[in-house]
């Protein structure tokens, strides 16, 4: 075969054609690499407040309580910042797969270091408040944030299976008014209630009351817990 | 031709080392396509069974492209597995630009080395059974093909094959496999002569 070089540095010559700058290529696997902490970094927040809103749920707080578990546990589970932390985990996966040397990994090792780094991320992120911090700005900052993304609006808002919640209008010997957070008014019945945690029971604050229906508009309570906190670790924390 | 004093450059200076020359004197290129063009023209056949002539094409733009992405190459990995991808690359463009199909070109040595794992210098093949093989090559899947050409013809390590494809060794391992079964499998259910 006719060697094809001369050919070949003869059009490299008269096209003008120069190797592309180092630069270009450092800036290309820097991006990959940005795109992938960024990723990583986005799926920690989701699971993060994943972690913090399940746990603002108080299901664990009841899981000795109630018999319906398995139910409420579905229910506390906060699908949206899930998923969000699932795309998350997959656009980091498709990343991790781009940048130098990312696909010598097999599918399943690409997945665990994704899952363990988002895990491990997003564990920490939430033991340091910063998944508190984002909720609030979130739930402060996006029209109806709060309805679809927090559990404690579906955990908390079926009065028939025990559950309600809601700001306490008023309060009369054992007896507190509470409008649900679909604006429903109560009387709520707490004589024989156990008053958990932060719960001091103002006019104003926002509680969440498990018990029963009485009759139309009376609610019977057997557990009484704030709506901020996390039930049991603030009581371990003040109490 | 070479003359005894750049085939003396040749031999001497491995990849990266001309490489390194290359960025400083375009002339040095030559080496490198010197060293590849054969094989590369080879392996492009291989795959994707096409003539000489798109062969050369495909080449060219194989050896343009790396030139242009010499300060891309990694020398953390082998300069032969990084110019395989290009040519991996460019001959799927190729095929994808013509929108066309795989048709065998007689390549009986795959068949031989595949299912015989003999050395295939002293075979002695017909034009009977290089056009058998020709369509049995054009039936398997082309992951498959070129997992085993890589392997078996440009005898190419796992690692090696795993830098050309962007794919895990252990997905090296099972293509390899799983191409041998499905070939000896085309063998049985299309060889006639073979």
């Amino acid at each position: 075969m006719a060697r094809i070089s001369k050919k070949i540095l003869e059009k490299i010559e008269k096209e003008s054609i120069k190797p592309i700058g180092k630069w270009s290529f450092i800036l290309k696997d820097s991006f990959i690499w940005f795109l992938f902490v960024l990723n990583m970094l986005f799926g920690s927040i989701g699971f993060a407040i994943s972690i913090y809103l399940f746990e603002l749920s108080d299901v664990l707080n009841l899981i000795l309580s109630i018999n319906d578990l398995i139910q409420l546990f579905i229910l506390a589970i906060p699908v949206l910042w899930l998923i969000l932390t699932l795309i998350f985990l997959f656009i980091g996966y498709i990343n991790l797969k781009y940048t130098s040397g990312g696909y010598r990994y097999s599918i399943f090792k690409i997945f665990l270091i994704n899952i363990l780094l988002i895990i491990i991320l997003g564990t920490l992120l939430s033991k340091i408040g910063v998944s508190e911090r984002l909720n609030t700005f979130f739930a402060a900052n996006i029209p109806s944030y709060e309805q679809s993304t927090d559990p404690r609006y579906t955990v908390w808002s079926r009065p028939e299976d025990g559950y309600i919640a809601g700001e306490i209008l008023s309060i009369e010997s054992n007896i507190l008014k509470l409008q649900d957070l679909e604006g429903k008014v109560w009387n709520v019945d707490y004589s024989d209630a156990y008053i958990r945690g932060l719960a001091t029971l103002d006019i104003k604050e926002r509680v969440k009351v498990r018990g029963s229906i009485e009759d139309e508009g009376i609610f019977r309570a057997k557990d009484i817990l704030p709506w901020e906190g996390r039930g049991r670790h603030l009581q371990q924390k003040y109490h | 031709m070479l003359s005894k004093k750049e085939i003396k450059k040749n031999i001497e200076y491995t990849d990266i080392e001309i490489v390194e020359m290359t960025l400083k004197d375009l002339n040095s290129y030559k080496y490198i396509i010197d060293r590849y063009e054969s094989k590369l023209l080879r392996y492009i056949q291989r795959v994707i069974f096409v003539s000489k002539e798109d062969a050369e094409d495909i080449l060219q733009e194989v050896f343009i492209k790396a030139y242009r992405n010499l300060n891309g190459y990694d020398s953390k990995y082998s300069f032969s597995s990084w110019i395989y991808r290009i040519a991996h690359n460019e001959a799927i463009s190729f095929l994808r630009k013509k929108k066309k199909v795989v048709e065998g070109n007689g390549d009986i040595e795959i068949f031989e080395r595949i299912s015989s794992g003999e050395d295939i210098e002293d075979d002695f093949i017909s034009e009977l059974k290089r056009k058998e093989v020709r369509g049995l090559l054009s039936k398997l899947d082309p992951k498959y093909r070129e997992v085993l050409i890589l392997r078996y013809f440009e005898d190419m390590e796992y690692n090696e094959i795993s830098d050309i494809l962007h794919t895990s060794i252990g997905n090296v391992s099972s293509l390899i496999n799983r191409g041998k079964s499905k070939f000896k499998m085309l063998i049985e259910r299309y060889g006639k002569n073979i």
